[in-house]
């Protein structure tokens, strides 16, 4: 049987998931390296245990996968935002939770989760027109209208041909 | 953004008791203005019951004094969420579409006000230009992210645009230390402001004594400097701040870029969120933006500029431009240029007239005297302005090659018939100059001293040590086995280096071989060897004996012969992949280095290809028909095209009076014809045959192939003449060059033949060539916009 660990969530709930797993965050994995063996729970103070248990979901998923090849990623790469599909399904959320596993993965330094959640946000901006980004976003506009309209003029280069 | 870059913006909006009821979720909501966030939305007052106790709803609204009964929020979310929808049932359809309308918002979540900066970041990061514009249309807040420098440099980068990192880091320095001194200024001024205050409480009676004020205390240049930069308020404010934390006089130390621009929201100093609500949103982006410690190089303005530049090739808009500056003719060479080089400074020319100028790029005036000293036509030319370097090197067709000092034009050093005849070409690195003439070889000579301990000694060179190389019993000879018996009397002999033209045996002790010796003679070709390009290790060498070599500078071999051209080769460019090279059959010829293979073959020139600069994307040629042509690779069909065909009989010989009239971009004559043909020929699609077509309705170009097609016929009449002038001519030398050097017969134009192509370069910005005239002319592509020609100064062309 595979060896397991505890986590407690920041709202106290107490969550057991193979060292494997677990191991796909950074920060578990140092810490585990650091300690060594625990029958404790390993605090994770900044994530509670809905988002928790989706990273974890997310983890039991990509556990088999390779480790990313290397730190810096090749341009194609970093600037395709393509995701595959058991990702995109993973990522069909509320705004809510997207963020907080953006947060999480984040705090828990699991990369591949962390970019697969910033190019989820980044497709929700793309071939949007600015009032769709703001309905998407709910992001006030405090621009006046002459500014919005010199903006729109400025922008003009990159307009396609 | 007013009041959200404030801590007291995010206090918790969720009661306590409720929120460690609350499993799931919170924690963002605990970080969010929701006030804010409706706030305009609906355009209608807000209350929103669950975060109540938000001071700032909470008190402009009657309906937030509404409590929710204690019992209610003790439920677990379950019942609650079926409670309110029961609850909400019981209100009225347009109540319940209303309420719709302020939940909605709820789950619409701005989350450049959530995250993290860097994280907001990395999400903009992963947008193309246009989307990022579009976001930058949306807010203040998201136009300062979505604008942010380090985005748009990685842009910048993935488009393949090579930058000028040096200059980049000099102007970030400059920045830099701009901004410490200000900061020191500052500093200094506090103290002293302070200082002043306290010689006034000490000293209360000599209150009538007239104080400087503060700020009149800051020495001059102060105000100079922020006025020189165009700096705006955050640069000021960046000083304010650092100043503000000092503790002692010391200068607060700066903090790089790479620390927090945008700190989250709970981490952000008051005066900092506050400094970047105030600064001034600026519609365009300038060539700066404000930065924490000083102000930062703007690469959304440097990626707008390129895009705008190289919107310009594409659609050929360009500005012709002439050197000498029209207002000082009397500056210009009296004979036609063979050889012309720039840097981002300074333009070296080599002319008939037998000398080489140095023009300042800018002003386009010459700089000093004419460099003096060849017998001949000067032909070929290099030069490396930096301080390491500071030299030009120039060949002639009087067989000398000369070493210039750039800076002083001193001549340093002359080799005296460096070749048996005239010097067609030569290039040269930091160890090695290569030279190729009309002898049919070519010759690399060491630039500096070379010690026999040095990795680069040439043991085996039989120019310098014979035929049998340099003696094995010389210590440092790689070979050298120790012996004790055997005294090799030429270790003994004393003998120095002898001259490698000299016949006979040689033995040559080795010992330190003088900067610019003839090291290595490559022969091989059987005729005028016309260019040579060096890359890394390697030469490539075109001959008008229709090859092209590839040579070893190691082993002094020939390692590869490329075969295609069906006349003699002028001019050859290597980057140790492709070999494009131009030739007297009038085409352009790309050869890939390891298969030998030719991959593309160009067509248009109706004349001898006499000069070529290629980059992956872009080729510029120069021919005897008196064009420069502009060649673009489709980046997705990969295929070439003529895209611009520039003439300098176009731009007039007789330069206008003023130099702001000589925009004449509307005269020059551009094409997109597809005059290009992939090789085999019979890989043309339709627009090669359509365009094929078209040019023969194109009134100018048809009596170009006109003019050719009797040319041909008329070649050998045209030798003749050509022979005739060559008698009469005070240089047959360079007659030579121009006829007979490049072998095969070339086809003078019926036109005039005044402006035949001998030279050009290209970069991101500009094409500058020089013909059978006395003036240098150029196209600049930034077209006389600001914005592109600020920027250009941190342009390469691409690799």
């Amino acid at each position: 049987m595979a060896v397991q660990i505890k986590l407690m969530s920041s709202d106290q709930a107490m969550l057991v998931v193979d060292k494997e797993v677990a191991e796909r965050s950074v920060l578990i994995k140092n810490m585990l390296d650091d300690i060594g063996e625990v029958d404790e729970a390993i605090p994770i103070p900044n994530v509670n245990e809905a988002v928790l248990k989706k990273v974890i979901e997310w983890c039991e998923h990509h556990k088999g996968d390779s480790p990313s090849t290397n730190d810096e990623e090749s341009d194609s790469r970093k600037r395709s935002t393509d995701i595959e599909e058991w990702d995109q399904k993973f990522m069909q959320v509320d705004q809510e939770m997207l963020f907080e596993i953006i947060l999480a993965a984040n705090y828990l330094d699991i990369k591949p989760l962390l970019d697969v959640g910033c190019k989820t946000v980044a497709n929700m901006i793309k071939g949007k027109s600015p009032e769709e980004i703001r309905k998407t976003f709910n992001i006030q506009n405090d621009f006046t209208a002459e500014e919005e309209e010199q903006i729109r003029r400025e922008n003009e280069w990159a307009e396609d041909r | 953004m007013s009041n959200c870059g404030q801590p007291s913006a995010y206090p918790p909006l969720i009661p306590s008791a409720s929120a460690s009821s609350s499993t799931a979720r919170g924690s963002l909501r605990k970080t969010q203005s929701f006030n804010k966030i409706d706030e305009g939305y609906s355009g209608e007052e807000v209350q929103t019951p669950g975060f109540g106790n938000d001071p700032q709803s909470g008190t402009r609204d009657r309906m937030s004094d509404i409590k929710i009964p204690s019992w209610m929020t003790s439920m677990d979310p379950g019942m609650r969420l079926e409670f309110a929808y029961k609850l909400i049932r019981t209100l009225p359809t347009s109540h319940i579409s209303s309420l719709v309308d302020r939940l909605e918002p709820i789950l619409h979540l701005d989350f450049i006000q959530i995250l993290p900066s860097e994280l907001s970041l990395q999400i903009l990061s992963y947008l193309p230009p246009k989307s990022l514009l579009d976001a930058s249309l949306t807010s203040r807040t998201w136009r300062k992210f979505a604008l942010e420098p380090r985005i748009w440099k990685d842009l910048y980068k993935g488009q393949g645009w090579a930058a000028d990192d040096e200059e980049i880091q000099k102007f970030e320095l400059e920045m830099q230390a701009r901004a410490e001194k200000d900061m020191r200024q500052q500093v200094e001024s506090k103290r002293k402001a302070e200082e002043n205050r306290e010689e006034e409480r000490k000293a209360k009676e000599a209150r009538t004594m007239s104080f400087a004020t503060p700020m009149d205390t800051s020495q001059d240049g102060d105000t100079y400097v922020i006025d020189q930069v165009g700096l705006e308020t955050p640069y000021q404010y960046g000083g304010q701040m650092n100043m503000d934390r000092r503790a002692s006089a010391a200068v607060p130390t700066m903090l790089s870029d790479d620390e927090e621009m945008y700190p989250t929201p709970k981490q952000r100093p008051s005066t900092m969120s506050q400094s970047f609500v105030d600064a001034p949103l600026p519609i365009e982006p300038t060539l700066t933006t404000p930065g924490y410690g000083s102000p930062r190089l703007n690469w959304a303005f440097l990626f707008k500029n390129r895009k705008r530049l190289e919107d310009n090739w594409a659609n050929n808009k360009c500005v012709p431009f002439q050197i000498p500056h029209p207002h000082y003719p009397h500056e210009a060479h009296t004979e036609c240029i063979y050889a012309i080089q720039y840097s981002a400074k300074w333009l070296c020319s080599g002319s008939r007239d037998k000398t080489v100028r140095i023009w300042n790029i800018k002003t386009r005036r010459a700089r000093g005297e004419p460099l003096q000293g060849h017998t001949g036509s000067v032909l070929c030319l290099q030069f490396d302005e930096s301080p390491e370097e500071d030299v030009i090197i120039s060949g002639s067709s009087d067989s000398c090659v000369i070493v210039w000092r750039f800076s002083t034009g001193e001549k340093l050093q002359v080799l005296q018939a460096a070749h048996g005849n005239s010097v067609l070409n030569l290039r040269f690195n930091k160890k090695w100059l290569v030279t190729c003439s009309k002898d049919h070889t070519i010759k690399v000579w060491n630039r500096r001293p070379l010690h026999t301990d040095s990795p680069d000694y040439p043991w085996d060179s039989k120019l310098v040590f014979g035929p049998n190389g340099a003696p094995t019993s010389h210590p440092d000879h790689p070979l050298y086995q120790p012996s004790w018996t055997i005294q090799d009397p030429a270790l003994s002999s004393g003998l120095g280096l002898l001259n490698p033209f000299s016949q006979g045996p040689k033995q040559v002790t080795p010992k330190t071989i003088p900067a610019y010796t003839a090291i290595t003679n490559f022969e091989g070709h059987a005729a005028a060897v016309n260019a040579v390009q060096m890359h890394g290790n390697e030469i490539a060498s075109a001959s008008g004996d229709r090859t092209i070599k590839l040579w070893n500078m190691k082993t002094g071999k020939c390692e590869k012969t490329f075969i295609g051209h069906q006349k003699g080769i002028a001019c050859v460019q290597f980057d140790g992949k492709t070999i494009v090279s131009g030739s007297s059959d009038q085409t352009i010829r790309i050869f890939d280095r390891h298969t030998q293979a030719e991959t593309t073959t160009l067509r248009g020139h109706t004349a001898l290809v006499r000069t070529i600069q290629a980059t992956q994307n872009r080729i510029v040629s120069g021919s005897y028909d008196e064009t420069v042509r502009v060649w673009l690779r489709n980046p997705d069909t990969r295929i070439w095209q003529c895209n611009a065909v520039l003439r300098q009989s176009r731009i007039g010989t007789h330069p206008p009076p003023d130099p702001n009239q000589s925009h004449l971009s509307s005269q020059m004559q551009h094409t997109t014809l597809g005059q290009v043909q992939m090789h085999p020929v019979h890989q043309v699609g339709g627009t090669g045959f359509a365009g094929a077509v078209a040019a023969s309705q194109l009134l100018p170009q048809a009596q170009q192939i006109q003019a050719h097609h009797q040319a041909q016929v008329q070649a050998q009449q045209a030798q003749l003449q050509q022979f005739a002038q060559m008698q009469q001519n005070q240089h047959p030398a360079v007659q030579q060059q121009a006829a007979g050097a490049l072998t095969a017969a070339t086809a003078t134009t019926a036109t005039g033949g005044n402006y035949r192509v001998f030279k050009l370069q290209f970069d991101a910005r500009w094409i500058i060539c020089c013909t059978q005239d006395t003036k240098i002319v150029g196209w600049d592509y930034a077209a006389d916009d600001e914005g592109i020609i600020e920027a250009s100064r941190f342009f390469l062309a691409d690799p």
